[in-house]
C-alpha cells in the first residue's frame, strides 16, 4: 500500500511540474540583514529556477509563496524554521525520511544550497490557504478507507465534526487510554510551532500532515533521535490521524511575524542587540542581588539553595 | 460515627511511590488492598498537560503540587529552647501530595545509598575508632547492608527504567561509570542522557584535577524504555520543568508512568482519593492494628478495618501518624529516651557559580531533572575523614535543572537586588551562568528531632508536626571543605569570576534547599534504638509497617528515592514470604 501512495505522489508531481516550473517566487519578506539576506536570495534563485540537475524548481510543487498545495499533499513551507527545513533536507540524504522526489533533489543540492533554499521559505510570509469546506471528508487520505470507523460515510457533517473533536483533544490534551501526550507539548498551542527544532502544524495541510504522520507510523520517517514522534504515531489509529490532520489544517496559520516574536533572541530572525549591556558590580547597595523565592534571596539553578552561593547573610 | 467498612487484607497510607508498590506486591499475590490517597486523583493526560503544566507562577512559586498547608501544615523551630511557628508556605522543603505523591514532582536523581553509608557507624568506628564519632551524634547502622539491599535496588530500578552508567559491574570496575559505587549485578536499563555543555565543562575540569566524573542517574529517560510491568516510557525531551511540575511527555518515572496503570486495573485493588487518614487504630492490647480511621472529602467519617497497615507517606507524614495514632514512644531530647521522632535529618547542600563571557552560551533552560555530571570522590567514606575531624559527605556536580524565567536570575555578588542595574546583570548573565552543586550528608542528633506541637492543629483538629532542627557542625565542618573542593573545580571551568560558599547556620526553613527530610521512624537492630526493625515492621504493632525516607537512621550524601524505592521492595518481600506465611514479629525482641 505505502508503494502504490508513493508512486501516486510521484505521478501527481510530474503532472504538476511542467506547467508551474516558472512560476516566479516574491521576494522575501521582512528578510534579515545581511549574510541571511544573501542566502536568501540564493535560495529565491533556486526556489524559482532550480539548481540544475535534478533539483527542480521548488516553487513548482510547494507554490510561488511557499504555500504548498494541499490537493497534491505537498506540505507549507513559508516560515517554517530554516533549521527545520535544511534537516529536514539533511534528513532526505541520509535515507531517514525518504520521497520519490524529494530525496533526489535534497542529495543533489551542496549544503550551502540546502541552507539557502532553507533560509529563504523561513522568510517567507504566505498568505493562508483557502480552508477546506467543513463538509468535505477531513483528512482526505486514501488509509481512511481501510479504517473501520472510517468518517467519510453517510454521517457527513456530524461525523466530520466528531473527527474534528477528536483531532482537538488528541492535539490539546492527549489521550491516557493510549499513551499519547498533546500535541502542543512540543508544537505549542494550536500547533503554533516552537522555532527552531518543532515545526508549527497550523495550517499545513491535512493532506501531508497525514501522509507525514503515517510515515512516522510505518518506519519510512525516522528522523526523530528521541523517537517521540514515531512512539507517538504507532499510538494512533488511522482515523486518529486524520482527526489530528484535520484539525491542525483547519488551524489559522501564523504570520511570519507571530512566529519570529516566539523565537529565542541570538537566532538569525532575531539577532541579539548589539548595544552592549553593563553588568554588575554598578551600584553602592550592599544588598546582594540573586532574585527572590518568597522574600528570600535565591540563586537559581538547580537544587541546593535554590542554586548558588552562600546565601543570605544574617545579623 | 464513622461508618465501618468491609474489612480488607491491606491499607495504605498515601499512594504514592511506596504506596503503589506496596498495592502491587500485595495484590499480585492475591491480597484485597484498599490504598487512601489524601489528595486528588491525577494522570499524565490530562492533569500534566501543557501548556498548564508549565505554569511556573502556579507550580513553583505557589508550589500547587504540594501538600496544602492551609489544611495540614507543620511547624518550625531550630532549637528547644525556641516556640515553634507554622510553615505558612513552603520553602525549604516540598511535601507532595496527591496520586503518586512527592514521585510526580520529583527531579529523578537516582542514586544507591554505599554500603558505608548503610553500615555508617560500625564502619566509622573501624576506621578511624570510637572517639571519631562526637558523643552527641546518633549516628547508627541500617540493619541491612548494600549487598543484601542490591537485588532490590536492582528490581526498582528496573522499574524506572533509569538512564546511567555502572561503574562497578559486579566487582569489575567500569570506565566513566561511578568507581566508588558497590558492585551491581547489571548495567542501567538504558544509557545516560545527553551532557549538557555546562555539565562537559565540569567533567573536564574534575578530570583534570584528578577526579572521577560520571553521568547523574537519571530517571528521565535518555531513549524509550518498556519496563518489566509492560508501560512504556519516552525519551526525555529536556523541557526543563521537572522539580515542582509534573512530566507532559511520560519521560520521568512517577507511579503514573511505571505502575499505576497496572494497579488501578486490579480486581484486588481499590483506590480511595481525598481520603485524610486521621489515625491507626489499635485493639485494647495496644499491639494489634485493626484498620485506619478516614476522613473522605464530605466530611464523613469511616472505619476501614484491615489485617495488615502499611504507611507509605512522606517522611514527615509518616511520623505524624505514628505519632497520632500513639505507636512507640515519642522521643525526649532532655532524657535521650524513645525512638519516634528521634534521629530526625536532612541535607547539607551549597553551590557555586561560574560566570562566563557572552560567548558561551550555558542554555540553562534546556535541562531536565537529573541530567548533568557528578563526583564521587567527596561522597560518604570515599576518602579519609581522619585528619578532617568530620563524618560524611557530599558529590559535587553540574546537576542544573532549569533556566525558567522566575526563578533563575543569576547575578555575581555585588550585584543590586533590584532596578536597572539588576535588570541589565539577570540579562548579561541569564544564558552565560553554570551552577556547581554540592549534595551532603546530614548527621542525626540529639537535638533534631519530630513531634507533636502542642499548640497548633489541622483541619480535622490533629495535632501538628513540629520540626526542631538545626545544622550540626559536624555537616557545616563537611560542608565547608566539600564547596572548598568544588571551587577549585568550578575555577576550572573556564568562567571569568566564581561566586558561591559553603552551608551556614542558621537553617532557614523559608529558602528552598532540598526535599529530603528523613529519619523519625528509623529502621535498626534494636527497639532501644529504632522505631521499626530491618524489615519496616514496627517493634511495638507487628501488623503495622512503615517505609519511606524516615526509615533513613542518618541521611547519606545521595538523593534518597533510590534507596526509598528499594526498601519498599525489599519490606514487600519480607511481607509475602516471611510475614504472610506466619504473621508477628519478624525479629525477636
Amino acid at each position: 500500500m505505502k508503494t502504490s501512495m508513493l508512486q501516486g505522489t510521484a505521478l501527481a508531481l510530474a503532472g504538476l511540474m511542467a506547467p508551474q516550473a516558472s512560476a516566479q517566487p516574491v521576494a522575501p519578506a521582512n528578510a534579515p540583514a545581511s549574510a541571511a539576506a544573501s542566502d536568501a536570495a540564493e535560495g529565491a534563485r533556486i526556489a524559482a529556477n532550480g539548481a540544475g540537475g535534478p533539483v527542480a524548481a521548488c516553487a513548482s510543487c510547494h507554490g510561488t509563496r511557499g504555500e504548498g498545495n494541499a490537493a497534491a499533499g505537498f506540505p507549507r513551507l513559508s516560515g517554517q524554521s530554516s533549521w527545520y527545513l535544511a534537516k529536514q533536507l539533511v534528513n532526505y540524504t541520509d535515507a531517514s525520511r525518504n520521497h520519490p522526489v524529494m530525496t533526489p533533489i535534497a542529495k543533489g543540492m551542496t549544503a550551502a544550497q540546502r541552507n539557502a533554499v532553507s533560509a529563504y521559505y523561513a522568510s517567507l510570509d504566505a498568505p493562508a490557504t483557502k480552508t477546506t469546506p467543513a463538509t468535505r471528508s477531513p483528512g482526505n487520505g486514501s488509509n481512511m478507507a481501510s479504517d473501520g470507523r472510517n468518517a467519510n460515510n453517510s454521517g457527513g457533517a456530524a461525523s466530520a465534526a466528531a473527527l474534528l473533536q477528536r483531532g482537538a483533544r488528541l492535539a490539546g490534551v492527549g489521550d491516557e487510554s493510549i499513551a499519547v501526550q498533546s500535541c502542543a507539548n512540543c508544537h505549542g498551542p494550536g500547533g503554533v510551532g516552537e522555532a527552531p527544532a518543532y515545526p508549527y502544524l497550523a495550517g499545513q495541510h491535512a493532506s501531508y500532515l497525514e501522509a507525514t504522520l503515517t510515515n512516522w507510523k510505518s518506519g519510512a520517517r525516522d528522523t526523530d533521535p528521541s523517537k517521540q514522534m514515531p512512539n507517538i504515531a504507532k499510538r494512533l489509529s488511522n482515523t486518529d490521524i486524520a482527526a489530528v490532520a484535520a484539525y491542525f489544517s483547519r488551524q489559522r496559520p501564523s504570520s511570519l511575524a507571530e512566529l519570529q516574536a516566539n523565537q529565542s533572541s541570538g537566532t538569525v530572525a532575531k539577532p541579539v542587540p548589539t548595544t552592549p549591556v553593563r553588568s554588575g558590580p554598578t551600584g553602592a547597595t550592599p544588598t546582594q542581588g540573586v532574585g527572590t523565592e518568597q522574600g528570600s534571596p535565591t540563586q537559581g539553578g538547580s537544587q541546593g539553595i535554590g542554586g548558588g552561593g552562600a546565601g543570605p547573610k544574617r545579623p | 460515627m464513622a461508618t465501618r467498612l468491609a474489612e480488607v487484607d491491606a491499607v495504605l497510607l498515601g499512594v504514592g511511590l511506596v504506596g503503589s508498590i506496596l498495592g502491587r506486591e500485595l495484590t499480585r499475590v492475591g491480597l484485597s488492598v484498599v490504598g487512601l490517597e489524601r489528595g486528588d486523583p491525577r494522570f499524565t493526560v490530562p492533569d500534566f498537560q501543557s501548556p498548564n503544566s508549565h505554569d511556573e507562577l502556579r507550580f513553583s512559586t505557589r508550589k500547587a503540587l504540594m501538600q496544602d498547608n492551609v489544611r495540614e501544615g507543620m511547624t518550625f523551630r531550630n532549637t528547644s529552647a525556641q516556640t515553634a511557628l507554622p510553615i505558612r508556605r513552603w520553602g525549604s522543603f516540598l511535601p507532595g501530595t496527591g496520586l503518586g505523591g512527592a514521585a510526580v514532582h520529583w527531579n529523578g536523581q537516582t542514586y544507591r545509598f554505599q554500603d558505608s553509608d548503610l553500615q555508617q557507624r560500625s564502619r566509622t568506628v573501624a576506621r578511624y575508632g570510637e572517639k571519631f564519632i562526637p558523643t552527641d551524634l546518633l549516628i547508627q547502622d541500617w540493619g541491612i547492608n548494600a549487598a543484601e539491599l542490591e537485588p532490590y535496588y536492582d528490581r526498582f530500578e528496573y522499574l524506572l527504567g533509569v538512564s546511567g552508567k555502572a561503574g562497578n559491574l559486579k566487582g569489575n570496575k567500569i570506565n566513566g561509570g561511578n568507581p566508588f559505587e558497590d558492585a551491581r549485578s547489571r548495567d542501567y536499563p538504558t544509557p545516560p542522557m545527553k551532557e549538557p555543555y555546562g555539565s562537559a565543562m565540569f567533567r573536564k575540569a574534575a578530570a583534570g584535577l584528578g577526579f572521577h566524573p560520571y553521568p547523574q542517574p537519571s530517571s528521565n529517560l535518555s531513549q524509550p524504555y518498556t519496563n518489566p510491568e509492560g508501560l512504556s516510557m519516552n525519551t526525555c525531551m529536556f523541557c526543563g520543568y521537572c522539580e515542582r511540575f509534573a512530566c507532559e511527555h511520560y519521560a520521568k518515572s512517577s507511579p503514573q508512568t511505571i505502575l499505576l496503570p497496572i494497579l488501578l486495573k486490579d480486581k484486588h485493588f481499590k483506590l480511595r482519593t481525598n481520603a485524610q487518614v486521621q489515625r491507626i487504630l489499635l485493639d485494647s492490647s495496644g499491639k494489634k492494628a485493626t484498620g485506619v480511621l478516614y476522613t473522605d472529602a464530605a466530611g464523613r467519617e469511616f472505619e476501614q478495618p484491615a489485617t495488615l497497615v502499611i504507611v507509605g507517606a512522606f517522611a514527615l507524614n509518616n511520623v505524624r501518624m505514628l505519632l497520632l495514632s500513639k505507636i512507640g514512644t515519642p522521643y525526649d531530647p532532655q532524657s535521650g529516651k524513645g525512638n519516634v521522632g528521634r534521629n530526625y535529618a536532612y541535607q547539607t547542600t551549597s553551590a557555586v557559580q561560574v560566570f562566563y563571557d557572552e560567548k558561551t552560551n550555558i542554555n540553562p533552560f534546556m535541562r531536565s531533572g537529573a541530567n548533568g555530571t557528578v563526583i564521587s570522590d567527596f561522597v560518604s567514606d570515599n576518602f579519609d575523614h581522619g585528619p578532617l575531624g568530620f563524618i560524611g559527605g557530599a558529590y559535587i556536580g553540574e546537576v542544573m535543572t532549569n533556566g525558567r524565567p522566575i526563578e533563575f536570575h543569576p547575578t555575581p555578588p555585588g550585584t543590586p537586588a533590584w532596578g536597572a542595574a539588576w535588570k541589565r546583570a539577570v540579562a548579561r548573565h541569564y544564558n552565560h551562568t553554570s551552577v556547581v552543586s554540592t549534595h551532603g550528608s546530614s548527621v542525626s542528633n540529639r537535638s533534631n528531632y519530630l513531634d507533636l506541637d502542642p499548640t497548633y492543629k489541622d483541619a480535622w483538629g490533629n495535632p501538628l508536626l513540629r520540626i526542631t532542627f538545626e545544622f550540626p557542625q559536624n555537616d557545616l565542618k563537611m560542608s565547608a571543605f566539600v564547596t572548598d573542593k568544588a571551587m577549585a573545580i568550578a575555577r576550572q571551568m573556564g568562567g571569568q569570576q566564581v561566586a558561591g560558599g559553603p552551608r551556614k547556620g542558621p537553617y532557614n526553613v523559608t529558602q528552598y534547599q532540598t526535599t529530603h527530610n528523613t529519619g523519625g521512624t528509623i529502621m535498626g537492630v534494636s527497639p532501644d534504638t529504632s522505631v521499626v526493625n530491618r524489615y519496616l515492621q514496627s517493634w511495638d504493632v507487628s501488623n503495622v509497617f512503615i517505609i519511606g525516607a524516615s526509615n533513613f537512621p542518618q541521611n547519606a550524601s545521595y538523593n534518597p528515592t533510590d534507596t526509598v524505592g528499594a526498601l519498599a521492595y525489599w519490606a514487600a518481600d519480607a511481607i509475602v514470604n516471611r510475614y504472610l506465611k506466619s504473621p508477628g514479629p519478624l525479629v525477636p525482641t
